[in-house]
């Protein structure tokens, strides 16, 4: 091993941060693969009990963006092992490519899943994403 | 490798292995999920800003405020006053399980030190800003039990009342204008919140560690004994405490139903928070209602936004673990007598209240030692701040800061 590399690997020995890019990106298939959520982290890290918002574009299978009115996509988040939810529901809004819901709290930490539920005529789908906060 | 890199190599190796250590003489290791929790929970801070009241940090509307809240002519029987049930002495909370002004209440009062630290105000959240809940009990029948427009007429009678609300909020209003009652109403509450807003103790012996331990001084340490070091750590640990008491003041601000067993004489059916939310979002003096100075801002959003869902049903709001000294009994009905009734309850859930409505299902029994129990219990212990200043504690000379 180069020093250099042994030097890296002790400063990073003490670990803590849990520092996720801000521009990081988690892309995850619909429950039924006709669509793809694709989540960018803001802010870099959530925060546990303060309010924030989350940022995400519908995309087709291809990649393209999906045509999705704003008032057809609504966004929820759940505790599993937890039983219950969260204490409010957010609002989504458009900017530009990108849809914003908010406000989002997660009140206590664990496992939260964030649901985003598409509506395209009769048909209501989901895509979810899971976030630990410890 | 040359010396020079040897030394760098040196240097780094002793810069990791510092920076990994424990300070030293703690007789628990806090690794690094409980030092970072421990940043979560210290230090207290300052009081947050309310813009949905402006005279928030206003010395004259604390003075005000202050004489107000001992006030008992606010009362319809003229013997009841904000302290009658938030006693100061009792860390301004009731030696009484259920609470008794005009009639007997359903709900304990709960302590007022680090108040203004909250989101939501009472048991339920029923208010969305401090001022707006010190509203509620002037004109609950079993609080104080009085009238907006008897408070309006006691300002015009008592001149130095007058003197006192002009000095802050400008001319009284015209008692012929419909909406005099109200403005005066609202700018007690407004008044009463300030002071409230005085009544802040931090900078425990856990803070004093909390620091010690953040910058790995051994300096500070001391300030935990063995055994609250021990029951710290559980509290971050297997207890799971910080589930819900967690942030500066040691509660998330928000609601849970623990299941708590009622207390013989209170109610087994409150809806708690389930009613909260239905009073805040209808009340007219809510964040984002004409008497808010911030109608648009965070706190009125965050109304909008309140779930509505039989979950909350049976749900109240953590409390904080901060000063637990001399403010028992605990819980919203008042219905543990002390603190080992309180972490037996939780260490056994012996006597949990079983409803139909959703329920903590991460509550299970803890099942601590005995040695344990006592630990925790000497850790909540080490939470109680600074005492307050004791003019604090007995109404002022006056309702002015002249008097």
């Amino acid at each position: 091993m180069k020093p250099h590399a042994l030097i890296l690997l002790l400063l990073s020995a003490c670990g803590g941060a849990e520092a996720l890019d801000a521009s990081a990106v988690v892309e995850q298939d619909s429950n039924a693969a006709n669509f793809v959520l694709s989540v960018r982290h803001t802010p870099a890290v959530m925060p546990l009990n303060a309010e924030f918002e989350v940022r995400f574009q519908l995309l087709d299978m291809e990649g393209r963006a999906l045509d999705v009115e704003v008032e057809d996509v609504s966004v929820d988040a759940d505790m599993p092992e937890h039983g219950h939810g969260m204490t409010v529901f957010p609002s989504v809004r458009r900017e530009g490519s990108e849809y914003v819901a908010g406000p989002m709290l997660f009140h206590m930490s664990g496992r939260w899943e964030v649901y985003v539920d598409v509506r395209r005529g009769a048909v209501t789908e989901r895509a979810q994403v899971a976030w630990t906060l410890d | 490798m040359d010396l020079g890199l040897k030394s760098i190599l040196g240097i780094a190796l002793l810069s990791a292995l510092m920076g990994c250590q424990d300070a030293p003489g703690t007789a628990v290791e806090f690794g690094d999920a409980e030092r970072k929790q421990l940043g979560r929970l210290s230090p207290l801070g300052d009081v947050p800003p309310d813009p949905t009241n402006r005279f928030a940090d206003d010395p004259n509307a604390a003075r005000l405020g202050h004489w107000l809240f001992f006030d008992e002519r606010l009362s319809l029987d003229g013997q009841v006053s904000c302290a009658t049930c938030h006693v100061p002495t009792h860390a301004f909370s009731d030696p009484k399980s259920l609470a008794k002004g005009m009639g007997l209440g359903e709900r304990h009062a709960p302590s007022l030190i680090n108040v203004a630290y909250g989101r939501w105000f009472g048991w339920g959240g029923r208010a969305d800003s401090l001022w707006m809940q010190a509203l509620g009990p002037l004109e609950n029948p079993l609080e104080l039990g009085g009238h907006r427009d008897l408070i309006a007429d006691l300002f015009h009678d008592d001149p130095d009342l007058k003197r006192a609300y002009e000095t802050t909020f400008g001319p009284l209003p015209n008692e012929s204008d419909v909406t005099a009652s109200d403005e005066v109403f609202v700018n007690v509450g407004k008044s009463i919140a300030a002071f409230e807003r005085l009544l802040v103790r931090g900078n425990s012996r856990f803070d004093q560690f909390a620091a010690a331990l953040a910058s790995n001084r051994s300096d500070g340490i001391e300030a935990l004994s063995d055994s609250e070091q021990r029951g710290l750590h559980l509290f971050l640990t297997r207890a799971n405490c910080t589930q819900c008491h967690l942030g500066p003041n040691f509660t998330d601000s928000e609601f849970h139903n623990t299941a708590a067993p009622p207390h013989p004489e209170g109610r087994r059916d409150d809806p708690g928070r389930f009613q909260g939310i239905a009073h805040v979002q209808g009340s007219e003096f809510k964040a984002s209602g004409i008497y808010s100075d911030d109608r648009n801002g965070t706190t009125a959003n965050r109304v909008q936004h309140l779930v509505k869902s039989s979950d909350s049903f049976g749900a109240f709001k953590t409390p904080s673990l901060r000063n637990l000294a001399g403010r028992a009994p605990f819980m919203h009905q008042g219905q543990f007598e002390d603190l080992d009734a309180v972490l037996h309850f939780y260490d056994t859930r012996e006597g949990a209240s079983v409803t139909s409505h959703h329920q903590e299902q991460i509550l299970a029994p803890l099942r601590l030692s005995p040695s344990e129990l006592s630990d925790l219990h000497a850790f909540l212990g080490s939470l109680e701040g600074a005492a307050l200043d004791p003019s604090l504690l007995v109404p002022p000379a006056g309702p002015s800061l002249s008097d």
